[in-house]
């Protein structure tokens, strides 16, 4: 699908109950970014993502309620927030938002101080082996901003990743869903919508977010920073009044 | 490493400041104040090198201070870092001998006898800005470690606000541990015998004991809230190997010291040792829940 126009806020939906584990979203990806290959030896090669792998297809075994086991495929990669807690805990201000709502790094200014690593409630961002700087998804913004498609979406043999207009990917998003639970699947749902602001990367899931690994409820980590900060101050000050206790001598040694 | 130094770093530069806040000159010096003095420039200074070699591209360092991001710890760190660098330089002994119009003898503005109002103005009310600059910074460089991971995605370390306080705990356990065997070898103020003598000396093993029972407490409150389950964290923590080195953190750290309660019964080559196993203790405390979540 190539866009016309010029669009603001442009995102990508991954249907997940259409996708069959093909990893050529995966292939794709290494390919465009010049990425090199991680090879495990397993079903999940490799076993997560990193600073040189930005797209990771996971298989996820479990067992339904009838008894039968059953594989759950899902294509992991950054789901560019809109309050990204990687760009909020950027202290070197490298990861930066584009015009269309993506998050990137600016690899000219990163130090791979590495804190945005942790800070990842999904665990996307990784420093490379190669480089030494963060590496991640860039939804192909090069791509995306010359009206094209990105290379997971124009490969995928399946329609599972779509490529447009948040709005309309979110209305396809709800059909699915509809259709889904005629069909049986009581549990599905549209994970992306409202977590942390929005995300621009929205996932049809046919079970719990947590089943997938995906954090539920999704907590920005800055918004634990003032409780922390004040907890800390407050034991300070009880440290303080315990030093002094020792030092007037009503606290016996 | 320089997580660890930091927190030593800012619990001296503490330590030093409260000292001269609660004790006259007259009972005894200063024996910390003087050596936080002397050592709290070339241990940050060493902070600070490390923290740059730890960098992927060390030649970029200079990008962390392009900026300040109340959003972001690792920014606050970095502005904190300079800060108290600074309150460092101007209490250094030999910035005193270079500058002498700089005259910065304590770390809180006194007014001597004998001292006219000018002087005071223009001599010791100076050394009230250092103090307002060091001493806040001292406390976010001890506690720093533990909110920047209170702040970040990995289910340990997030599960309760605990954490900063509990590095804080750590951080002015190890400095006592540290002063303890340090301030009869170091201290510029006097003999060994002397320095052991003093108030300021006295009181640190009980702030060892003091602070190991608080990092107990403070830290079961923290893994109560840890997610449970086979493959958790919290679980990785307290069993295995990680665990084994865990439980010695905890008997080093915290429990031993307890002794210390009663330091006038013991001989001092037993109090030197309960303050070192409290300094290793709170490392090996530090190092088993930071690299739990690395795995």
């Amino acid at each position: 699908m190539r866009l016309q126009n010029r669009i603001d806020e442009v995102s990508m939906l991954l249907d997940l109950s259409a996708c069959i584990g093909c990893r050529a979203c995966q292939v794709a990806c290494n390919e465009w970014n010049g990425l090199p290959v991680e090879l495990t030896g397993s079903c999940e090669h490799p076993t997560s993502l990193s600073g040189d792998t930005w797209m990771q297809v996971r298989v996820i075994e479990r067992q339904t309620s009838d008894g039968f086991p059953e594989w759950l495929l899902y294509s992991d990669s950054c789901k560019h927030c809109r309050e990204a807690p990687c760009m909020v805990a950027c202290p070197t201000g490298a990861i930066v938002r584009t015009d269309e709502g993506m998050i990137v790094v600016n690899e000219n200014v990163c130090n791979g101080n590495g804190h945005c690593v942790p800070a990842c409630p999904f665990g996307v961002i990784g420093l490379s082996k190669k480089t030494g700087i963060a590496g991640k998804c860039t939804f192909c913004y090069e791509r995306v901003a010359e009206g094209l498609e990105t290379a997971c979406t124009k490969v995928c043999p399946t329609a599972c990743i779509q490529f447009g207009e948040r709005k309309g990917l979110i209305e396809n998003a709800h059909r699915r869903i509809g259709l889904l639970r005629e069909r049986g699947a009581d549990e599905a749902r549209l994970y992306g919508e409202h977590e942390l602001g929005g995300l621009h990367v929205l996932y049809v899931l046919t079970c719990e977010p947590s089943v997938y690994g995906l954090p539920d409820p999704l907590v920005a980590p800055r918004e634990r920073l003032g409780r922390a900060a004040l907890a800390t101050a407050a034991v300070a000050l009880l440290w303080g009044c315990l030093y002094l206790l020792l030092t007037s001598g009503n606290l016996s040694l | 490493m320089y997580f660890f130094l930091g927190g030593i770093t800012g619990g001296l530069y503490l330590l030093g400041a409260l000292e001269q806040l609660v004790q006259d000159h007259t009972e005894g010096g200063w024996p910390t104040a003087a050596l936080a003095g002397s050592w709290c420039l070339p241990l940050i200074l060493w902070c600070g090198g490390l923290l740059i070699l730890d960098l992927t591209r060390p030649g970029r360092f200079w990008r962390l201070l392009t900026q300040m991001k109340w959003t972001s710890p690792v920014s606050i760190g970095s502005w904190t870092l300079v800060g108290f660098g600074l309150a460092a330089l101007l209490i250094h002994p030999r910035t005193r001998d270079l500058f002498p119009a700089l005259n910065v003898r304590h770390f809180f503005p006194r007014h001597s006898a004998g001292e006219s109002l000018p002087q005071f103005i223009t001599q010791d009310l100076p050394a009230g800005w250092i103090h307002f600059l060091g001493i806040p910074c001292a406390a976010v460089l001890m506690s720093y470690t533990g909110v920047l991971l209170t702040v970040s995605s990995r289910p340990l370390w997030t599960c309760s606000p605990w954490m900063g306080a509990i590095y804080f705990l750590l951080a002015t356990t190890g400095t006592a541990g540290m002063m303890v065997v340090a301030l009869p070898v170091l201290s510029p103020v006097g003999p060994r015998s002397s320095v052991v003598a003093t108030a300021s000396y006295q009181r640190l093993p009980p702030l060892i004991a003091a602070g190991g029972a608080l990092v107990l407490l403070f830290l079961a409150l923290h893994l109560r809230r840890a997610p449970r389950g086979p493959g958790e964290s919290a679980e990785r923590l307290v069993r295995g190997d990680r665990g084994l080195a865990f439980r010695v953190a905890i008997v080093l750290g915290c429990l031993l010291p307890q002794v210390l309660w009663r330091q006038r019964d013991l001989p001092f080559f037993l109090v030197i040792t309960v303050a070192v196993s409290s300094l290793i203790g709170g490392y090996l405390l530090r190092w088993t829940t930071f690299c739990v979540e690395e795995e």
